[in-house]
């Protein structure tokens, strides 16, 4: 049974890259759900298939990439597989998206205003421009943007990188979509306008009533933003949690280590030791290794780890986890 | 901009000077006496005498390079030998000629290449971006002045639709300008297309599509704009390269222009009005590199002139 | 000990920067060049040119100064398959006769003209400041000059001969080839090897021949195989304006010229060696084009 209030479903997604050397299992069979108003975080290393993920909801991943499998309900609307004009209705207007990088993902040569209005524009075919322009400095007043009827025209390389990606927020909730896909929002900011911008989206969120997809590999901006998260690895989905059960009680060993490696205050650490990181790299995902993905870096891998892939398994409570511990 | 302007042409006068010298040795210093060179041998001594000191030939070389600047920044540029009339005008009686003559060739080389190159970048890979491809290595490898003369055959002698030469209406323009553009055209679209295909990996093409643009939108609106950006930057190499390909062109085509000029100069050894055409043409070419800058501070906004 | 040591790390460092230029760059550019057709038909249409060139006396079938006034305008046939020209000589002969010139006129300026090019180019990248100064504001000053005006003002002072349109041309050319050399040493010079090199005291000259140089190798290969075709039009264009190659010699702009006036009643003789040249220009773009793909992980780096 479907939940009513279910705004994103994604069932056994593979998003695989046919390269010259090999098929890439970029995603592979993943699993997501997302509700109305709820904030969803994915979780991982850089190169574990978060980003592939959004631009698959997106439908925009370029070849040699390709949907290969699986459904992506979005409003009970399957995505996978929809025409090219329907998909183009919906994005930007009903999901819309957020980059890590506010200051290449605006177009050098147009002035920001009128780039917030194109989106506006495409998608409401009998508004003015006039009434458009008044909405984006509307919009900008919203996400924070000081004096917006001047910010209205000026190019991006005369704003911050902060601005930049005000900017990219009120061009991503103009439409009020109904999901947004923030990809690592504030990984190119510091830190004080990392913790400005993401209030400022927690704040957003509960004024337009959207879903967010938050996809970053910080485990602080999770605790501070997510209901519920899904950490990711080599393209697997490894644990699913409510976030306050995900932080209490971590079942995966990859999960274990990546909040075993962040900084922490009121743990007393001990210096001579440094910050603990997860031994080694991530795989190679044209030679991923057999049995678990994450075996080789795992310090409690036993033999056999190295045999048999773990299935996901329901610890009850919305807890989910692959780990051939729990598989028994 | 306007301050940007006076500078660039503050900036260009060491450059003019840098080229009047080299003409000037070139043209005059190296041995090889105009006189007799004009006047064959059947004269006598002192009329080769006479004319000389006229014409102040017995000066030390730099009096004379100082005269010939001092005449030029008044605007004259001596007489010719061999029309007798001021290089001036008649340098000035050409230039609206060639500059149709490049204007068109421009036009004709853009209006060509850029939907080329933005089509074969488009069907990357293709057949019609290999067909489009090879189309402008000939365009580049073709010779000028055969592919004038290849144009003459077919289209006057064989259809007897256009006229073969002279300059006395439109209708003589059509061939040299299509002669003339499609060299330049070949390497604008070849510009294009990789031009545009490297601002396609941007990220804000990314964002664009995130938009929900159709993807004809995302190429014209959103990547072709930041495409032109190095095409602009060839077209002010251009414009010496349209020069250079008008002085053949107008030889083909029996046009009254600076090129035609300068090669009748060379004929006839004419040298204040080589050094003339030369002087003018250089300018020109001055001129149309620092239009091309402010083309392209006009399309890129993160350029400021001040 | 520490000289030991100095010298020590000299070694290395320059061995560290010979990795570039190994056997395995050579091997990776002729694998990627054997896949491209255009590349391959490029250079098998310009041996067969050097071939031509080479072995003209035994394969052309007629003297192609030979003149003979009854023989005048045949049109292309068995006897002579271009037909013959207004003085009776046959048009394939003297194409043929012709690639020995343009072949030469390909190679020679372009040679000299990258020469002057990476020697002026890489001194005003690596010494910079006033050096750099001039040595740019000539190139932009000859850069400014529409090429083929300047050759004839070169050739007007000097006389129309072959050696002057390798002097023209070669003083017309070295001027974009310095610049392309001068922005890569520029991007080379902070490089961690050359600093190494400076570092330890290898003397200047040591290290743009040896450090630097060799990683302007696959630009300077594109820029060659693309100069000679430029080159081979720049000599049949003066050549067409009268001002490069002299009668009775058979350069093939000449011909153009000398048949344009004939050009409606026996087409051939213009038309002909025009084909000529644009096949050999073809070639040579083919193979540049094909080698700067080749080059291409190269290039970027």
């Amino acid at each position: 049974m479907r939940e009513d209030n279910t705004i994103l479903e994604i069932n056994n997604l593979k998003t695989y890259f046919y390269t010259d050397k090999g098929v890439v299992p970029a995603v592979d069979d993943v699993s997501i759900k997302v509700k109305k108003g709820q904030i969803v975080g994915i979780v991982g290393e850089s190169g574990c298939g978060k980003s592939m993920t959004s631009l698959s909801i997106m439908q925009l991943i370029a070849p040699p990439g390709k949907i290969a499998g699986g459904e992506i309900r979005f409003d009970q609307k399957n995505l996978v597989g929809i025409s090219k004009q329907e998909m183009r209705s919906i994005r930007g207007n009903e999901i819309s998206m957020i980059f890590q990088e506010p200051m290449t993902s605006l177009n050098p040569v147009y002035p920001v205003g009128k780039q917030v209005a194109e989106t506006l524009l495409l998608h409401n075919a009998n508004m003015t421009k006039a009434e458009a322009k008044r909405k984006v400095i509307e919009m900008f007043a919203m996400v924070g943007i000081p004096e917006p009827e001047k910010r209205y025209s000026v190019y991006p390389h005369q704003l911050s990188g902060g601005l930049r990606q005000r900017v990219m927020i009120a061009m991503a909730l103009i439409c009020r979509s109904k999901l947004l896909i923030a990809d690592e929002p504030t990984t190119a900011l510091d830190v004080t306008i990392e913790a400005q911008i993401l209030k400022l989206m927690k704040n957003l969120q509960a004024e337009i009533d959207t879903s967010i997809i938050m996809i970053t590999h910080n485990l602080g901006i999770v605790a501070e933003m997510c209901d519920y998260v899904y950490v990711m690895y080599a393209g697997k989905i490894m644990e699913q949690a409510d976030v306050f059960d995900l932080f209490d009680n971590p079942k995966h060993p990859y999960t274990e280590g990546l909040l075993k490696s962040i900084p922490r205050r009121d743990v007393h650490q001990n210096k001579s030791k440094g910050l603990y990181s997860i031994e080694g790299m991530v795989p190679n995902m044209l030679q991923l290794p057999r049995g678990c993905r994450f075996h080789p870096r795992c310090e409690y891998a036993v033999d056999a780890c190295r045999e048999v892939e773990p299935q996901l398994v329901d610890m009850g409570n919305d807890h989910l986890v692959r780990c051939i511990k729990y598989n028994q | 901009m306007g301050a940007y302007i006076v500078k660039r042409l503050l900036i260009s006068i060491p450059v003019i000077f840098g080229i009047s010298l080299i003409t000037f040795i070139m043209l005059n210093v190296i041995p090889g006496d105009p006189i007799a060179l004009m006047m064959k041998e059947h004269i006598s001594t002192d009329v080769v005498e006479r004319v000389r000191a006229q014409m102040h030939l017995d000066d030390p070389a730099y009096v004379r390079f100082f005269r010939f600047v001092w005449d030029a920044l008044h605007g004259d540029f001596g007489t010719s030998y061999k029309l007798n009339r001021s290089v001036t005008t008649l340098l000035l009686d050409a230039f609206p000629n060639t500059l149709a003559l490049a204007m068109s060739g421009a036009l004709v080389s853009w209006i060509i290449g850029i939907p080329a190159g933005v089509l074969s970048a488009v069907k990357k890979r293709s057949f019609l971006d290999n067909s489009i491809m090879g189309f402008s290595l000939l365009g580049v490898s073709i010779p000028v002045f055969w592919a004038g003369l290849l144009f003459q055959y077919i289209f006057s002698m064989v259809l007897g639709i256009l006229p073969v030469s002279g300059f006395s209406g439109p209708e003589y323009l059509i061939m040299p300008a299509i002669v003339l553009g499609w060299s330049s055209a070949g390497t604008i679209a070849r510009l294009t297309r990789s031009s545009l295909l490297e601002v396609m990996r941007n990220d804000y093409i990314r964002t664009a599509r995130a938009k929900g643009n159709l993807e004809i939108k995302v190429i014209l609106n959103h990547a072709l704009k930041n495409s032109m950006l190095p095409v602009v930057t060839v077209m002010a190499l251009q414009v010496a390269g349209l020069l250079s390909g008008a002085v053949i062109t107008e030889s083909v085509f029996g046009i009254p222009g600076i090129g035609r000029i300068a090669v009748n100069a060379i004929q006839s050894r004419d040298m204040p009005l080589l050094q003339g055409a030369v002087m003018f043409t250089t300018v020109l070419v001055i001129l149309g590199n620092l239009v091309a800058d402010i083309l392209y501070s006009l399309i890129d906004p993160r350029i400021k002139y001040d | 000990m520490n000289l030991a040591r100095n010298l020590m790390l000299k070694k290395e460092v320059i061995e560290a920067s010979d990795e570039l230029v190994k056997e395995t760059f050579w091997q990776d550019v002729f694998r990627s060049l054997k896949k491209d057709r255009m590349a391959i038909t490029g250079g098998i249409v310009i041996l067969l040119f050097v071939l031509m060139a080479i072995f003209a006396p035994w394969i052309a079938p007629h003297d192609p100064y030979e003149v003979n006034l009854d023989n005048q305008f045949q049109k292309p046939g068995l006897e002579h398959w271009l037909g013959t020209d207004m003085f009776g000589r046959d048009v394939l002969s003297r194409i043929i006769y012709g690639s020995q010139i343009s072949l030469l006129i390909g190679l020679v300026p372009s040679m000299i003209t990258m020469s002057i090019g990476i020697v002026l180019g890489i001194v005003a990248g690596y010494f910079g400041r006033r050096t750099d100064f001039v040595i740019m504001t000539i190139s932009d000053m000859v850069l400014s000059f529409p090429s083929l005006l300047l050759a004839m003002v070169v050739m007007y002072t000097l006389g129309a001969s072959l050696l002057n349109i390798f002097i023209a041309l070669s003083i017309v050319g070295w001027a974009g080839t310095a610049r392309v050399v001068r922005a890569q040493t520029l991007s080379l010079k902070n490089k961690e090897f050359v600093e190494a090199a400076r570092a330890v005291g290898v003397k200047p000259y040591i290290i743009m021949l040896r450090h630097i140089l060799p990683n302007c190798i696959p630009q300077l290969l594109v820029l060659f195989t693309l100069e000679i075709p430029g080159s081979i039009l720049s000599e049949a264009s003066l050549s067409f304006l009268g001002v490069g190659a002299q009668p009775p010699a058979s350069s093939w702009g000449l011909m153009v010229s000398n048949g344009k006036e004939f050009l409606f009643n026996a087409p051939w003789v213009a038309i002909a060696p025009g084909i000529a040249i644009l096949v050999i220009v073809l070639a040579f773009n083919f193979l540049g084009d094909g080698l700067r793909d080749a080059l291409d992980p190269y290039l970027k780096q």
